[in-house]
């Protein structure tokens, strides 16, 4: 049984003129790292919202269909009970902020889990660390900057060792090298989870999802392997305007193949283009 | 110091402790009708820096001056009239019924009235692709939106310099541009946007000069290009360098020059092939 199914779910917001989400079928499986690409308004925020409950639980709207989560009815499932095996990063992670202290902040969730304080003073430690703010402990929320807000929301989610990880947009506040070391630690626990992760932000997905799922007005348009998808949007630029975007090394390796470069898979990641010049330049063009 | 300075830092130094500077002796001059990008680590001083421009904030040591004004002395009310900033989450900055009522806002603080208020109003929505949605409930529109109309209420105050700060976070591709065509609008009226966001790839299509900051010190300064080609500065400023500076500056060693272009990368890299290659067959 997938930890997350969804079962031609459509959602439309109260007021709202059309659907937020149509007839969306498809599962998230344990390990699996998922990225969700799509613009402003496509529906990827409210893709996760259907998963952890707020959908249906405190937006009002027209839900139909099926949602699952490790087998249940979100609808029939009390939040607090989802929040158990499910933690969020919203794209507005201010509005998440419950701890005067970082301290609190961050065991906020282990408390709820009954967990004994010597664990969860653990966990704290650990995930501050992860997150390099472990002098930050007792500092209090509203006097951090807004990066370092998204990184104790973030050492939060961590420290709840939640099976399933929902991140929108979970490093919009946070300068480049922070960002990649957070996605790069997320890939290295992704095995014992279903991480979800919502992002504009092709560069920041590509060298870390195995599966990336395309969402245009409230449709899936694509899911699969990342770089099918964007070999197919190049060859089809016209696809929809939001799509520019496509990550240098991406863009990069059409320009090699321009210049009459064999390039059988499109790079993803700084480390993919590396290896095939040094590949190219061991073995020449043959 | 002449008039054609925006913005003047010379020797400034702010601290909330004394013994620990946020900004440490910044000398820095941002001409008229630039767009200058400020990039850093969280923590490095980009946000005390722009309130130091918008007036929030006074220098510790040293002298700000906008236009030639010292800003010491000045009120964030009279620092308004030269400045207007752009946050990054418009829902912070937006609490009125309508999208016009929220761009007349400004403009009735500051006594405007009559004619000019209404010219305003519809320059900004103008300028911003706003008509069609002046009636509309602001919160209630996209993400990209809320962020063009809280552009709108500044760009209505006609202030000479535009703060703008990570202004494109949360919206997509198609949003950004827009945003960047607002500001390059702006930008050919001779105001001076200055522009902080993490996001170097666009620091690197828009703007024409770029001031790394690091620990509260300018580390690097010039054209987006040749700062971000400085692989070890954008280090030690705890900064991930673009990703065509980090391809080539990791295979310098078989004399790729380190370069931000991705065309230049494509030419440095299929040369380098070539090269290989020939010598391949010729040996």
């Amino acid at each position: 049984m997938p930890p997350i199914e969804m079962r031609n779910l459509s959602y439309k917001y109260r007021g709202a003129a059309g659907n937020a989400l149509t007839n969306i079928t498809t599962a998230f499986h344990k390990g699996e790292m998922v990225g969700i690409w799509g613009g402003n308004g496509s529906g990827k925020s409210t893709l996760l919202t259907c998963i952890n409950g707020l959908i249906p639980h405190f937006h009002t709207g027209d839900l139909t269909g099926e949602v699952l989560v490790k087998g249940q009815l979100v609808e029939d499932t009390p939040p607090g009970q989802l929040a158990l095996s499910v933690g969020t990063v919203l794209q507005d992670f201010e509005n998440q902020i419950i701890g005067l202290e970082v301290e609190e902040e961050v065991a906020f969730g282990l408390d709820n889990q009954g967990l004994s304080a010597q664990e969860i003073a653990q966990r704290v430690d650990n995930a501050l660390e992860i997150m390099g703010m472990v002098g930050y402990r007792k500092r209090l929320m509203q006097q951090l900057s807004g990066g370092q807000k998204q990184k104790i929301i973030l050492a939060g989610v961590i420290a709840s060792q939640a099976e399933i990880l929902l991140l929108d947009e979970p490093t919009s506040a946070l300068d480049t090298l922070a960002t990649a070391s957070i996605y790069q630690y997320l890939k290295s626990q992704q095995q014992n989870r279903t991480t979800i992760i919502v992002s504009q932000n092709l560069s920041n997905l590509l060298p870390v999802v195995s599966r990336l799922v395309v969402l245009e007005q409230g449709e899936i348009t694509y899911d699969g392997e990342p770089t099918a998808f964007i070999e197919n949007y190049l060859q089809n630029q016209e696809t929809a305007g939001h799509m520019d975007g496509i990550p240098p090394v991406s863009k990069l390796s059409m320009l090699l193949r321009t210049s009459g470069n064999s390039v059988p898979k499109m790079f993803c990641s700084v480390e993919e283009a590396r290896q095939w010049i040094l590949a190219r330049k061991e073995g020449g063009q043959g | 110091m002449t008039i054609e300075q925006a913005v003047a830092f010379e020797k400034a130094s702010f601290y909330y402790t004394k013994d620990v500077p946020v900004l440490d002796n910044i000398n820095l001059t941002i001409p008229q009708g630039q767009i200058a990008g400020l990039v850093g680590c969280n923590g490095a001083g980009k946000s005390t820096l722009l309130r130091l421009i918008n007036g929030l904030l006074q220098p510790k040591v040293g002298k700000v001056s906008l236009l030639g004004i010292d800003t010491n002395g000045l009120s964030a009310a009279q620092a308004a009239k030269y400045v207007g900033t752009v946050f990054q989450n418009p829902n912070h900055q937006l609490f009125l019924e309508t999208v016009e009522a929220e761009i007349a806002y400004g403009l009735d603080n500051r006594g405007l009235a009559g004619a000019e208020r209404a010219m305003r109003i519809e320059a900004a929505l103008a300028a911003t692709g706003l008509e069609a949605l002046r009636r509309s409930f602001p919160r209630s529109l996209s993400f990209g939106l809320r962020q063009r109309v809280a552009l709108a209420s500044v760009i209505a105050l006609q202030p000479d310099i535009l703060l703008l700060d990570e202004p494109t976070t949360g919206l997509d591709h198609r949003e950004t541009e827009r945003l960047m065509c607002i500001l390059l609008d702006q930008q050919s009226k001779g105001r001076t946007i200055i522009l902080v966001t993490h996001d170097l790839e666009l620091q690197l299509e828009y703007a024409q000069r770029v001031v790394l900051l690091s620990k509260g010190r300018i580390l690097e300064d010039g054209p987006p290009q040749q700062v971000f080609s400085c692989y070890e500065k954008l280090l030690e400023a705890e900064l991930l360098p673009p990703d065509m500076a980090r391809l080539t500056y990791n295979l310098k060693e078989y004399g790729l020059q380190t370069t931000c272009s991705i065309q230049e990368t494509a030419d440095q890299v299929t040369n380098m092939i070539k090269v290989e290659g020939g010598q391949r067959i010729a040996g």
